[in-house]
């Protein structure tokens, strides 16, 4: 996980189409054909949604290494979760195993294997979408994304400095455990409890720096007069295009297709 | 060890002594044994009269609220991406240093900590692969979790240092019980109903590995830094006006 959180606030974007677009079309085609991979259990939409998200990855030219990344991570979680239900659901179907030991029932019915399909297929499409959305995001495209949807300047500045210090907070992270590593403390090794005891090492030496930084930038702040009731005037524009609103619109309606086919059966 | 000072052992060098070093023998020993028998240990602070623990009028807001939610949320975020020590299951079951400070934090800053800790755990969800519709909603969990942590200790006038035994048994009670139950029904239904989770296992074995993991790291992890840095923070603008002084 950490290895994606590095490529996430430290990498080089590739150019594509979708860097092209107003951030905040990026933010809300993600987050509406994400929605409609998350609710979708028919697995016709599910496979299409598949389909979809690997054509917007090939679109948006992630490298070959991030992807991998974020498969793996959603294989071994739809593996896991898909075994669960293939072995402990209660889906209705053709019995084609059954035990009951010490009160643990493990029924395989091939319901629960079309559910766990499904499944799998969701969480791999989640999986492709959201890799997509973190690739072509920088954090400040984030950031412009929330002030085009208008959202209260507050909240795009916490977000702006979330990120600003996340990258330093990284930085900070690494250091102190090597400098940790070189007196002998390795977080890595021991058991689970001695491992935790020794973070706290690492913990205490990170809290006290943010602690520092915090106070750097709310002085920083004050002294540029900052005041989060007053009306601000901008100095970029984020207007939207054509192309925006055409696949906003067409976000939409993949959206709202999903609906129909998957709870109104049209 | 001896970094735990504790500050209600000031004026009684010889007990300090003997508790500390027993303390020290006791988690030597057995470390859950021992971590337990440290709290449970612990002298009482010599007591002040209720009137004392009146509110500092402190509470943040403008400027420092901004910058403490942003820093709550970056190191949150980085000891939740980083600090992963039983991936089993991603999301499910995972033991990291994170969700200590979404106590520690709630207890230090306050609302803004507990919006911090939300806003943190959504991008690192977001960036280690969590799709944001659902770190959206699973992340409230961690948002209660650290709110009532805050509001425990807010209305019931704890101090976030555990200098006293009552200190300790608020923690215990809605820190590490309340707050982790409440926080787990959040979080198990959350994975139950995006993912179809059977019930059975989602809300027996998912729910009860929830709640234990987060004990254990609240119980080792938390309890060292609030009782060593909370006398730090209280002197920072950062701290939430806690109503002990």
């Amino acid at each position: 996980m950490s290895q994606l959180f590095r490529s996430f606030v430290f990498k080089t974007r590739s150019k594509s189409v979708f860097s092209k677009l107003n951030s905040a079309t990026n933010l809300l085609f993600y987050f509406l054909t994400s929605f409609s991979a998350l609710i979708t259990s028919n697995l016709a939409v599910g496979v299409l949604l598949l389909v979809s998200s690997i054509a917007v990855v090939f679109i948006a030219r992630v490298p070959l290494n991030f992807t991998r990344l974020f498969v793996s991570l959603a294989a071994w979680f739809a593996v896991v979760l898909g075994i669960i239900i293939a072995l402990f659901g209660e889906n209705a179907g053709h019995v084609l195993y059954y035990s009951a030991l010490l009160g643990l029932r493990v029924k395989v019915t091939d319901g629960n294997l079309m559910v766990a399909l499904s499944l799998f297929i969701k969480i791999l499409s989640l999986g492709l979408f959201t890799c997509f959305y973190v690739y072509i995001s920088e954090p400040k495209t984030i950031v412009s994304a929330l002030r085009s949807l208008k959202a209260p300047y507050q909240v795009s500045l916490s977000i702006a400095l979330v990120f600003r210090t996340l990258a330093i907070f990284a930085t900070d992270y690494t250091i102190i455990t090597e400098a940790q590593k070189s007196r002998g403390l390795d977080v890595a090794k021991g058991n689970l409890l001695k491992r935790i005891k020794k973070l706290v090492n690492v913990v205490i030496p990170l809290v006290f720096l943010s602690l520092k930084r915090a106070d750097d930038l709310t002085n920083a702040l004050e002294t540029r007069g900052y005041d989060p009731s007053k009306k601000r005037t901008e100095y970029y524009s984020f207007a939207f295009k054509s192309l925006d609103y055409l696949i906003i619109g067409l976000s939409l309606l993949l959206l709202v297709a999903t609906i129909l086919v998957g709870y109104l059966g049209v | 060890m001896n970094s735990l000072a504790y500050e209600g052992t000031r004026g009684h060098a010889g007990l300090g002594r003997i508790v500390r070093r027993s303390a020290k023998f006791l988690v030597g020993l057995n470390p859950l044994i021992g971590w337990y028998s440290l709290f449970m240990a612990l002298p009482s602070v010599p007591s002040k009269s209720p009137e004392e623990y009146v509110s500092s009028g402190r509470h943040i807001g403008g400027a420092v609220g901004i910058v403490t939610l942003a820093i709550a949320a970056a190191v949150t975020g980085v000891l939740d991406a980083f600090g992963d020590l039983t991936a089993v299951v991603p999301y499910v079951g995972t033991i990291y240093p994170g969700v200590a400070f979404q106590a520690i934090f709630g207890l230090w800053f306050g609302p803004w900590g507990a919006l911090g800790t939300y806003v943190g755990t959504v991008i690192s969800g977001l960036v280690t692969g969590m799709p944001l519709p659902v770190a959206l909603i699973f992340k409230t969990s961690n948002f209660l979790q650290s709110f009532i942590a805050f509001a425990s200790f807010y209305y019931l006038l704890g101090n976030a240092g555990l200098t006293r035994r009552r200190d300790m048994v608020l923690y215990v009670v809605f820190v590490l019980i309340l707050s982790n139950l409440v926080g787990g029904i959040v979080g198990v239904t959350s994975i139950w109903y995006f993912f179809h989770v059977p019930a059975r296992v989602m809300f027996t074995v998912g729910y009860a590995d929830w709640v234990i993991s987060n004990i254990i790291v609240e119980v080792v992890l938390g309890i060292p830094v609030l009782r060593v840095v909370t006398s730090y923070v209280r002197n920072t603008r950062l701290f939430y006006g806690s109503k002990v002084t």
